[in-house]
């Protein structure tokens, strides 16, 4: 398994009652939804030629209608992913960091502004070192 | 080759303030430590016949440690550091590295332990910011 397998399933299982997708939108829209896709992935190599750290970043959106719980999915996420460390499925996490996105980052769960359709977004990114 | 791949995230730097091994981890440090920052003397040893320079080396030093950690004269990793700067003991405070686990939880974990005073204590005030206190302290003897 891979490392988003596992990240996947460590979203789904932090947020049992919410969609958890990755890279795709979920066509659900009445309760809240995780939307999340790797943005980055860089392995550093030795001279000689052996692998060092895995740093990747994911880029994390939480979004539904209803503010306070789509909210309070939110900040359950970030307090549990921050300053994770430790087995994630066949991964090990030496270290995660959550930061909120920049505010040039433009959602990408959602087809349109998100107040237009109601929706209400909270969108972070989150650094795994490994 | 086997490398395990640490970061610094999940280290520990703890002390004994006795010079024991009652290590109580200081758990306000901000963002890690910077050392020993050790050096050796080189001392020339070369003679009017040596065409090449040669040294030998001379005595071990393992210089300071210093980081930062975030300032609260209630907690006690500012207690505990205030407490061994305002010593006149000159038994010197135990220090503890330890070293986590690496890549797939591979490799062991390590420490590192020496002997030192706290030399130097800096508290850091500013309007918008948590407080915050730099320190550092002297290495004496070596680190085993």
């Amino acid at each position: 398994m891979s490392i988003d397998t596992d990240f996947q399933s460590k979203l789904v299982a932090l947020v049992p009652g919410a969609t958890v997708s990755e890279n795709v939108v979920s066509q659900d829209t009445t309760g809240v939804r995780v939307w999340w896709q790797r943005s980055t992935a860089n392995v550093d190599l030795l001279l000689s030629g052996v692998p060092a750290l895995f740093d990747g970043t994911y880029d994390l959106e939480v979004s539904g209608v209803d503010i306070d719980s789509t909210a309070t999915v939110a900040d359950s996420l970030k307090t549990s992913l921050h300053g994770f460390r430790g087995s994630m499925g066949s991964s090990f996490v030496l270290g995660m960091f959550v930061q909120d996105q920049s505010d040039e980052y433009i959602p990408k769960s959602i087809d349109t502004i998100p107040e237009d359709e109601g929706f209400h977004i909270f969108t972070f990114r989150v650094q795994i070192l490994s | 080759m086997t490398i395990n791949r640490r970061v610094g995230f999940g280290n520990t730097l703890g002390v004994d303030s006795a010079g024991g091994t009652s290590f109580v981890t200081l758990g306000a440090i901000i963002d890690g430590w910077k050392g020993p920052q050790a050096k050796k003397e080189a001392i020339d040893i070369s003679v009017l016949s040596d065409a090449d320079k040669q040294f030998g080396v001379g005595q071990k030093d393992w210089g300071e440690v210093t980081f930062s950690i975030m300032y609260d004269p209630d907690e006690t990793t500012t207690t505990t550091l205030e407490t061994l700067f305002n010593s006149v003991s000159q038994v010197a405070a135990n220090w503890r590295v330890t070293y986590g686990v690496g890549s797939t939880g591979s490799g062991t974990i390590k420490t590192r332990t020496f002997l030192g005073h706290v030399v130097g204590l800096s508290p850091e005030v500013k309007v918008n910011e948590h407080l915050m206190c730099e320190v550092t302290v002297k290495v004496s003897g070596a680190v085993a």
